[in-house]
């Protein structure tokens, strides 16, 4: 049986080009006919095959620009080809009206259609050539034969296959025909051939950069609210809207090109969504491929995109229309035009952004009395996904008890805590299943040996391969010689490590810990922190950290809530919180001049100690730079310089200081 | 309610079988007390009997009574015990910041006391049947009633003696091995409610437990089961558990407003 494979044009390598590598790997000898091919990911693809090309692909000039203006000569190239050796032509048909082959005996012809023709119906095109009149004028025109054509070419299709139920649909539109779907290939997880990468914090777009793709949506709501977002495929057409978008772009928009099917299986596997916002999608290969590697969709409800994205299960849909008709009953009837999808649409992104980026754990007003003492006093914070936050604060601040409501042990006066989306008072098992908590200060049984206790809290936390599990924790931990012992013969800080391998034995999303590193060697803290890091950045875990080791809050924290007195004092990053107190010290030793100097710091009011030829000079951050330039100016020499910046040391002295 | 995740029972149970591995005295204690509550009692009796005061039947009603009463005993001291570890350990914060819920320790705890109680009675009925040819198990499937009738009244007991823990703590914890002998005396167990003071046989009319040994003895005097007494025996026993449970979880609430993690 001799086959025939036709396709529009090979250019671009993007979901149209999957299904005919598909075709031509099922039927290798099949010859592929197809209008014109420029070189490039495509080609390449391809080159190996039986190509024949149309007499138009020799038109200077045709390939690149020209077949869009002269689209008239598609009937005039297909009919060119001579099918009549064939017993089965089958057509991967979709702009170019690649349908309808003159042929001659009983050859069969099957159209594998990924969209009638966008441009004669009316849905949005690569180039939005509506908006010069003359193009529109040319277009309609031709558009009025070439629509007669393309229904008269699907006439003599045998049997029609569409890769959607939306494509079906517009097949029995336009065309009153009926259509099998048959959805395309999908097989990008062949190509994660190293596993899968961690996962990461961007966006992911992969389109050719053409119009009518969601793609400005992208780039504008990235840049509004500040994501990072790739974009991957090369500019298709004239490139206008390449530059487009480019223009719009900024520094967390990266525009990647086209790029190799390995690298964009970990490109899709790495990424924390994949944007999938063309507003009339005939299918949409690229969010299931993003699916099948695992990473949710964030989805415009319509088109294609309804078959294949589950809404709160693989992915996020966005509802424009629904938020419309979600108006309280008495408010005026929303005005469609003016509410149009483009001015919806990022609101609704904006939205599902917001859904993905959760906080992990949320308290609101959260207050514990006991008797007339207040303990923590109406405090509100949050954790973010991935994110490690500091509670500090003096002793009695009201950390502990903050922590042990957290873990349900305590229950509020008032106030609400949330976790992954979810109220701990109604959810308490889910939660703490994800969740797990370690203290520098916490026992277990003494009798039991390490070993006998990891595996007792294993089981509560189901740990399927507890032995592994516990094993390799306690190797990271450097606590597999302590495995045997009862718990009562450890030391405090060996109870501290034993702790935290407890803390993550069920791989916890967020984690609570109470002075981490209490009592630990620093060489041991050291591994502790970079171990914490690490599982951070491999899991995206998020963590709540006591600590009075300010240095390791510095390091580990992405934010600090400080408390005091039980109420929320100051939340800011480390470095925002040591910026607060604006003091710093600089120490000199003088060479000459130590008297102007002294006098100078009188006359500036600032405070100093000078001993020898050292002297220490307290003075806001920010008026260093000057006083060194004037003391310089004014011929003071000095041999060694030393200057402390403010640290969140002295912000929590400071703070403990103003409160006390 | 909410379902309950077996794993997690069990892993409460290991705990305290880790806990009996390393700690005999927690073992023994299954077989020590009764044995010897055994011995005692059966040679005073014997002592009596030779001296014309006592029966044989009568040694057989002490020593069947002893059994029965480790099964009250039993089924309380687990629960009270076993919490009264997790709080000189310190783990009852530890416990209760996993997903463990309530329902799930306590049906651990029950388990726990059940398992133990088959040890004792087993050993027990040995030791009866050999050194004085008492036989608890000619008691027939009386015995299933009897025995089911006490277990629930010492979890209820256990149960009500936990709830005063989870309150006061540790401060009270004598009660986790004498609570229940204070029943014993309102019980009957070693002799019939008729040769009670008056007073003694009211407070005896609302405890399940005294029905239970009267049931017993009504069984080895006349061969008759008492149907009407356990009958009332269990309805007072569903309302002392029902009482005893919403105790302990109200005590439980209290505890967790003071902070589970600092009751000692």
């Amino acid at each position: 049986m001799k086959i025939a494979l036709v396709h529009d044009y090979l250019g671009e390598f993007g979901g149209a080009e999957r299904v005919l590598l598909a075709l031509s790997e099922i039927w290798p000898e099949a010859p592929i006919y197809t209008a014109f091919y420029r070189r490039g990911p495509a080609w390449e693809r391809f080159k190996t095959r039986d190509i024949h090309v149309s007499w138009a692909h020799y038109i200077p000039g045709f390939a690149t620009k020209l077949h869009s203006p002269l689209r008239f000569l598609a009937p005039a190239i297909w009919n060119s080809f001579n099918f009549s050796n064939y017993d089965i032509i089958i057509g991967s048909s979709s702009w170019y009206i690649t349908k309808g082959f003159a042929r001659k005996g009983r050859a069969i012809e099957i159209c594998y259609c990924h969209a009638p023709p966008r441009w004669l119906y009316g849905y949005p095109t690569s180039v939005e050539w509506q908006r010069y009149p003359m193009v529109r004028a040319y277009a309609s025109i031709v558009g009025f034969f070439m629509r007669q054509y393309d229904f008269n070419a699907a006439q003599k299709v045998d049997y029609f296959i569409a890769n959607s139920k939306e494509t079906q649909r517009r097949i029995q539109k336009f065309y009153r025909r009926g259509a099998t779907v048959i959805y395309p290939p999908a097989s990008l997880r062949e190509a994660l051939r190293a596993g899968p990468p961690i996962r990461k914090n961007y966006y992911l777009v992969v389109s050719r950069l053409v119009g009518g793709k969601g793609l400005a949506l992208a780039v504008g709501a990235a840049k509004k609210l500040g994501f990072p977002l790739k974009v991957v495929g090369a500019p298709a057409g004239y490139g206008r809207e390449f530059e487009m978008l480019r223009a719009k772009s900024g520094k967390n928009i990266e525009f990647l090109g086209y790029v190799s099917d390995e690298e964009l299986a970990k490109l899709y596997a790495g990424a924390k969504a994949f944007l999938a916002l063309a507003t009339d999608e005939d299918f949409g290969m690229t969010p299931v491929e993003a699916m099948s590697l695992g990473t949710p969709v964030i989805a415009f409800a319509g088109g294609g995109y309804t078959e294949s994205v589950i809404d709160g299960k693989t992915g996020i849909f966005l509802f424009p229309l629904l938020r419309v008709s979600r108006r309280p009953r008495n408010s005026a009837k929303p005005d469609l035009k003016k509410n149009s999808l483009h001015l919806l649409l990022p609101t609704s992104l904006e939205s599902a952004y917001t859904e993905l980026h959760m906080d992990v754990l949320s308290v609101k007003n959260l207050t514990k009395r006991f008797g007339k003492f207040t303990a923590v006093d109406n405090i509100s914070f949050s954790v973010g996904e991935g994110e490690i936050v500091g509670l500090l604060g003096p002793n009695g601040a009201g950390k502990t008890t903050t922590i042990q409501m957290l873990l349900s042990l305590m229950m509020p006066t008032k106030g609400t805590i949330t976790c992954f989306g979810l109220p701990l008072v109604t959810h308490r098992e889910e939660i703490l299943q994800r969740m797990n908590a370690s203290s520098g200060y916490a026992r277990l049984p003494w009798r039991l040996t390490v070993w006998e206790n990891l595996n007792v809290y294993a089981h509560m936390y189901h740990v399927t391969n507890r032995k592994e599990k516990i094993t390799s924790l306690a190797g990271r931990f450097e606590a597999l010689d302590l495995l045997p012992k009862p718990f009562q013969d450890l030391s405090a800080g060996q109870m501290t490590r034993i702790f935290l391998v407890k803390a993550f034995l069920n791989d916890p999303e967020l984690l609570l810990l109470d002075e981490p590193t209490a009592s630990l060697d620093p060489d041991i803290a050291e591994k502790i922190r970079r171990f914490i890091l690490e599982e951070r950045r491999c899991r995206n875990m998020s963590l709540l950290i006591t600590s009075h080791n300010m240095s390791e809050v510095e390091e580990m924290c992405d934010r600090v809530v400080f408390l005091n007195h039980g109420k929320v004092f100051a939340v800011d990053t480390p470095e925002g919180l040591a910026r607060r107190n604006s003091q710093a010290e600089v120490s000199l030793m003088v060479k000459d001049g130590l008297k102007r100097l002294i006098e100078r710091a009188k006359r500036d009011k600032f405070p100093y100690e000078e001993k020898n030829r050292f002297i220490t000079i307290t003075l806001p951050e920010r008026q260093i730079a000057p006083f060194l330039m004037d003391i310089g100016k004014q011929g003071i020499e000095y041999n060694e310089i030393e200057i402390n910046r403010p640290s969140l040391e002295d912000f929590f002295l400071s703070a403990t200081k103003r409160t006390v | 309610m909410k379902r309950i995740a077996w794993y997690r029972v069990w892993a409460v149970i290991l705990r305290h079988f880790y806990n009996f591995y390393h700690s005999w005295d927690r073992i023994v204690d299954a077989f020590y007390w009764p044995s010897l509550d055994i011995i005692i009692w059966g040679l005073t009796i014997s002592a009596l009997a030779r001296q014309g005061q006592g029966t044989v039947l009568q040694i057989s009603m002490i020593v069947s009574g002893v059994i029965l009463w480790y099964v009250l005993w039993r089924g309380q001291y687990e629960i009270t015990v076993n919490l009264l570890e997790e709080l000189w350990s310190g783990n009852l914060g530890n416990l209760f910041s996993t997903p463990l819920t309530l329902t799930e320790w306590t049906v651990a705890l029950c388990a726990l006391g059940f398992l133990k109680l088959f040890l004792t009675v087993t050993f027990t009925a040995a030791v009866a049947y050999v050194l004085y040819a008492v036989n608890i198990f000619q008691l027939g499937f009386a015995l299933i009633p009897f025995i089911t009738g006490l277990l629930i009244m010492g979890w209820g007991f256990g149960l009500f003696i936990a709830g005063l823990f989870l309150r006061y703590g540790t401060n009270i914890q004598t009660l986790a091995w004498a609570g229940g002998f204070a029943l014993m005396p309102f019980s009957a167990t070693y002799y019939p409610l008729d040769s009670l003071p008056h007073w003694v046989q009211t407070v005896a009319q609302v405890l399940p437990s005294a029905y239970i040994f009267e049931g017993m003895r009504s069984v080895l005097f006349t061969g008759i089961f008492p149907a009407d007494m356990m009958v009332k025996s269990f309805l007072l026993n569903g309302v002392f558990l029902g009482l005893a449970l919403v105790y302990f979880i109200r005590s439980f609430r209290v505890a967790r407003i003071k902070g589970l993690a600092h009751l000692k």
